[in-house]
Formats: C-alpha cells, sequence, structure tokens
C-alpha cells in the first residue's frame, strides 16, 4: 500500500511538473512571439523555382521586426556617433543602403524629394549606409544628398539585425514620431509606396486611424500596389 | 482457507504487482510526454533563440505586424527573397590540367555584375579570368552595366609551376540582386580544385 501511495504521489508530481512546464512553456512561447518567427533553414539549392515562389519556405530574414524603432547608435561621416531615436519627435523613414547597391542608388533622389514635399508634416530622413565611410564619402562627392546620413559596416549590420532584417538592400523603415514602425519596405521604393505609407502616417501621427489600422492599411495598400506593378512587369 | 488467504494474497499481490506496473507505465509515459514537449520546445527553430537573444525586447504582439513581417521579407506578392547561395550558386571544376571552370547557377530573376567578379589564389598564381561578354543592363539613372542572368560559365587560367597534381584554393568574389530592386552585399566563396598533374613540357 506504502508502494502504491508512492506511486500516486510519483505520478501526480509528474503531472503537475509537466503541468507548470507547459504553462511556462506556454507563457514563454506568447511573449516571445514565435508564432510570427519562422525556421531559416535554406532550400536546397536545385530546387530554386520553387523556393521562389514557395512562402512558406524558409526565407532568410524571418526574424522579427520589432514594433517601435530600436535604440541603434551609427557613426554619422564626422565620426559622431548619433542614436537612430535622437531623430524621432517626427515622422522618420530610415532608409538603410550601400554603394554597391544600384536600387539603393536609384531610389535616394525619391527619398530626397518626399523630404522636401513632406516638410510641413516634419518628415526627416536617415539613411545608414551599411558601407566604409571612405566609400560612401567617395559616393557623396558626385551624387550629394540633402538628409542626415549615418555609416559604418559593422554597424550598419548590427542595425539591420535589430530592425529584424537581412543585409538584403535597400530596405526602408518608416515610422511616427513616438518610434512606432508601421512599415518596412523591403527593394527599392517606389513613389506610390512611399505617398501610400506617409498618407497613412499622417492619418495615423493625427489620431484618425489607429496604429494597427493604419499599419493593415499600409500592408493591404503595398500589396496592392505590388500586384499592379508585377501585372505591368509582365 | 490459508490457500485460499495465500491465493487471495497471491491475487491482490498480483493486481498489485499489476497495478505498480500500469502506474509506473502511466509515469513513464508522462515523464516521457514531458521530456518530449521540453525537447520541443528547447529545440525550436533557431529564430526563436534569436528573438529571445535579442537585445530589442519590445517585440510586435499583433497579427497586423504578421503582415509587416510579411511584406518587409517579399520582393513581390507571395515571392520571398533568396538567400544569396539559393541566388548564385557558384562551383568550379578543373578545365585540364591548367585551368578551372567556374559556373554560376543563377535563379530566374536575379543577375550577377560583370565589373564586380573578383578571383584569387593562396596558393598558385592565376591568369586573368575569362568572362563572356554578358547581357547589357541600361538603367536612366545609372547607364550600362554588364550582367549575367540564368548562368555564367567563366575559364579561369592557373599558372602551373610543378607538375604534381595541385589542390588549388580559390577566394571568388562576385555580387548581384534580384530584378525586384534589391541586392547582395558582395559575397566571398573559398572552393578547393583539385587540378590533376601537369603533362612534363615536352622536348
Amino acid at each position: 500500500m506504502r508502494n502504491a501511495g508512492l506511486l500516486r504521489a510519483l505520478s501526480l508530481a509528474a503531472v503537475a511538473l509537466c503541468g507548470l512546464l507547459g504553462g511556462y512553456l506556454a507563457y514563454r512561447s506568447v511573449h516571445s512571439q514565435a508564432s510570427i518567427a519562422a525556421p531559416v533553414a535554406a532550400k536546397p539549392s536545385q530546387d530554386r523555382n520553387a523556393a521562389l515562389d514557395d512562402e512558406a519556405a524558409g526565407a532568410p530574414g524571418a526574424h522579427v521586426v520589432p514594433a517601435t524603432v530600436p535604440d541603434v547608435e551609427l557613426p554619422d561621416l564626422s565620426g559622431r556617433v548619433r542614436s537612430l531615436r535622437a531623430f524621432l519627435g517626427r515622422p522618420l523613414i530610415i532608409n538603410f543602403w550601400a554603394t554597391w547597391c544600384e536600387p539603393c542608388q536609384r531610389e535616394m533622389p525619391l527619398l530626397a524629394r518626399l523630404r522636401s514635399q513632406h516638410q510641413e508634416q516634419g518628415l526627416e530622413i536617415v539613411g545608414v549606409a551599411v558601407d566604409f565611410p571612405n566609400a560612401v564619402e567617395q559616393y557623396l562627392r558626385k551624387h550629394p544628398v540633402p538628409y542626415p546620413l549615418l555609416a559604418g559596416e559593422t554597424q550598419g549590420l548590427t542595425a539591420i539585425e535589430a530592425f529584424g532584417m537581412q543585409p538584403v538592400l535597400p530596405f526602408s523603415v518608416f515610422a511616427d514620431g513616438r518610434g512606432n514602425i508601421l512599415a518596412v519596405k523591403l527593394g527599392e521604393l517606389h513613389g506610390d509606396e512611399a505617398e501610400a505609407i506617409l498618407q497613412a502616417l499622417q492619418q495615423e501621427a493625427s489620431g484618425h486611424e489607429t496604429l494597427e489600422s493604419a499599419r493593415a492599411a499600409i500592408a493591404e495598400r503595398l500589396h496592392e500596389l505590388a500586384i499592379t506593378r508585377a501585372k505591368a512587369a509582365t | 482457507l490459508a490457500a485460499n488467504d495465500s491465493d487471495e494474497c497471491w491475487s491482490f499481490k498480483g493486481e498489485r504487482a499489476k497495478m505498480i506496473a500500469v502506474r509506473a507505465r502511466s509515469i513513464a509515459w508522462r515523464t516521457a510526454a514531458c521530456g518530449l514537449a521540453v525537447w520541443t520546445s528547447l529545440a525550436a527553430p533557431p529564430i526563436l533563440s534569436h528573438a529571445e537573444s535579442s537585445p530589442d525586447t519590445n517585440r510586435a504582439a499583433s497579427s497586423t505586424v504578421d503582415s509587416l513581417l510579411d511584406q518587409s521579407h517579399q520582393t513581390a506578392p507571395g515571392k520571398r527573397f533568396l538567400t544569396v547561395d539559393e541566388a548564385f550558386h557558384v562551383r568550379a571544376a578543373p578545365d585540364g590540367a591548367g585551368a578551372v571552370r567556374l559556373t554560376w547557377v543563377i535563379a530566374p530573376g536575379y543577375y550577377l555584375y560583370r565589373s564586380r567578379i573578383r578571383v584569387t589564389s593562396a596558393n598558385a598564381r592565376l591568369g586573368t579570368v575569362e568572362l563572356p561578354p554578358g547581357q547589357i543592363k541600361s538603367d536612366a539613372y545609372l547607364g550600362r552595366q554588364r550582367v549575367y542572368h540564368e548562368e555564367l560559365v567563366a575559364r579561369l587560367p592557373v599558372e602551373r609551376t610543378g607538375h604534381a597534381a595541385l589542390e588549388l584554393k580559390l577566394r571568388i568574389g562576385y555580387q548581384g540582386c534580384a530584378e525586384a530592386g534589391l541586392c547582395y552585399p558582395p559575397t566571398t566563396r573559398l572552393l578547393t580544385v583539385e587540378l590533376p598533374p601537369a603533362a612534363p613540357a615536352s622536348g
């Protein structure tokens, strides 16, 4: 009988332990947002087309985009270390680029134009060059850029990681004045996409849209524009 | 009676033994299930630990951020971008005793820049890599560039100083982009090619 009691107690303890552990794991899962993270496993190279078309394929960069601009510091071209969050307080586009990236160069005139057209909104643009500062300086001699630039190869890669992205450029992060990230546009930014995002950002900033509805509206609009662009290309 | 008692006792002992066995099995199963749950959770995709180890703990928690995430990793609706090795897969093979054949398989919708291909070796002198002309890519803002789509095959002469087989170590640099408007950083891959013994010079 003692043995049976002991076994019963052991059994109950095992169940209780599992329950506690299960509860903890469930809590951890919810709070770590594991549900929106996907494995990073690469597809076999022979399955190239399938990988290209397969949304479920373990894509590079299946990291987690933070909800707010992370606390990242990079040097400007004079070597002074600046925090990205120091640029907040107004709508902000953080544009990741490099001198070896041609779509990045192609979108820079658009960014300059957006900054001047949205001056009333107080829009600021910060370029983060994931590159060597001397290469950036050399580039700027031919192609001056009117908005602030931060540069650094290692620091740039760290910043990319902090934004939950991979070193594939360009990409542009759109944030409101409080630092809430509303959109991340991977690849060359187009004028219609930028305008759609900035419009939603303004709606959110003025209180006409909630953060969540503005994000949803942007995602939907970018999707529509991408479909239109893909159709036009074929 | 004694026998009965004994039988009953035996029977009782048998029941107890069965009960103990069942309980033991139950505990074993529960422990195993529990262990499996722990293993599954701890052996979750590496990205999970990445997310957790990130200094930024302020992670988005809504379904709209799911779409933000999806959209931020797509080159076009439903098309996630490839890893650099999926986009540009390079291999090297001997091309006789005095050269190497380099082959890049380039995924549809991606291209490599001709001007950004570099090959060096730490243990042999190399000739100039013989690249095909490629295709002209014109851009209103950036001008004309020579690029490769689908496949690039290049011959790389190797200066042999001895006749013995050579384990040639190559450092191959290249850079490319996707037509969707994004680029990969300059990439370097280290490959080793076994070159066969060189024929002794005649005469």
